[in-house]
């Protein structure tokens, strides 16, 4: 696993005001947080959880380069991503993202741009299990089932 | 050339399979033949062989990166992160 402490794949738990404090800093006006959290229902039908897997050595790499990305393209301070894996219940965080800048706008526009980059540029996937008893679902970038 | 590709999640699932040997024909193999030989293999995923990625020693490759025998290769589902 990685060393970096701004880059984390886990299968415990995730501490959003933990990842805040990691990239709060005296040069920095401000810190913006995205938390991604499981919803109880998708496309109309209950949810009962999600599990996430991932290319680990991959998703850590490319994790990190979209950090290093954000940090040159948005004059960030600090930014960190923090990412579930395994099983992760209703109401639980499923990522956290963090970042801290100069002035605020720079921070707000870098913690969009890095979990929308996420969803589609890093190696980590999702089942979805639901409350009707139908078949787990691997579901894409949009959204929607991955079909054949 | 024979190589052993890794399938993830949705990929591993449907396939009831973690890995597979692959046939490569071509004399000097891309990570395209790779796709080929993947559809070739099971066409019912023609469709979708156009959303994979392919990862070679643990970088994203193009399709015409080339191949060793001994490289590590993953197929990689779209993504579902977040």
């Amino acid at each position: 696993m990685s060393v970096d402490p701004y880059i984390l794949l886990t299968r415990d738990q995730l501490d959003a005001q933990a990842v805040e404090r990691l990239v709060a800093d005296p040069g920095a006006g401000g810190v913006v947080a995205f938390v991604g959290l499981t919803r109880d229902h998708h496309l109309g039908r209950g949810v009962l959880g999600l599990e996430y897997e991932a290319h680990l050595i991959l998703a850590e790499k490319m994790l990190a380069k979209l950090r290093d990305d954000a940090m040159q393209r948005f004059g960030l301070v600090r930014a960190a991503i923090h990412h579930r894996m395994g099983r992760v219940e209703i109401g639980e965080a499923s990522v956290v993202i963090a970042v801290s800048s100069a002035h605020r706008a720079a921070a707000f526009d870098a913690c969009r741009f890095l979990i929308d980059e996420l969803k589609t540029t890093v190696p980590i996937w999702k089942k979805e299990f639901y409350s009707d008893g139908s078949e787990p679902v691997w579901v894409g970038p949009d959204g929607k089932p991955i079909a054949v | 050339m024979h190589v052993t590709v890794y399938y993830h999640a949705f990929l591993r699932e449907k396939l009831g399979r973690e890995s597979e040997l692959l046939v490569l024909l071509n004399e000097s193999p891309s990570a395209g033949s790779i796709l080929n030989a993947f559809v070739a293999a099971h066409p019912e995923f023609t469709t979708l062989a156009n959303s994979l990625n392919i990862a070679v020693n643990d970088e994203i490759v193009g399709s015409e990166t080339s191949i060793q025998a001994s490289d590590r290769i993953d197929l990689l589902p779209p993504y579902g992160g977040g």
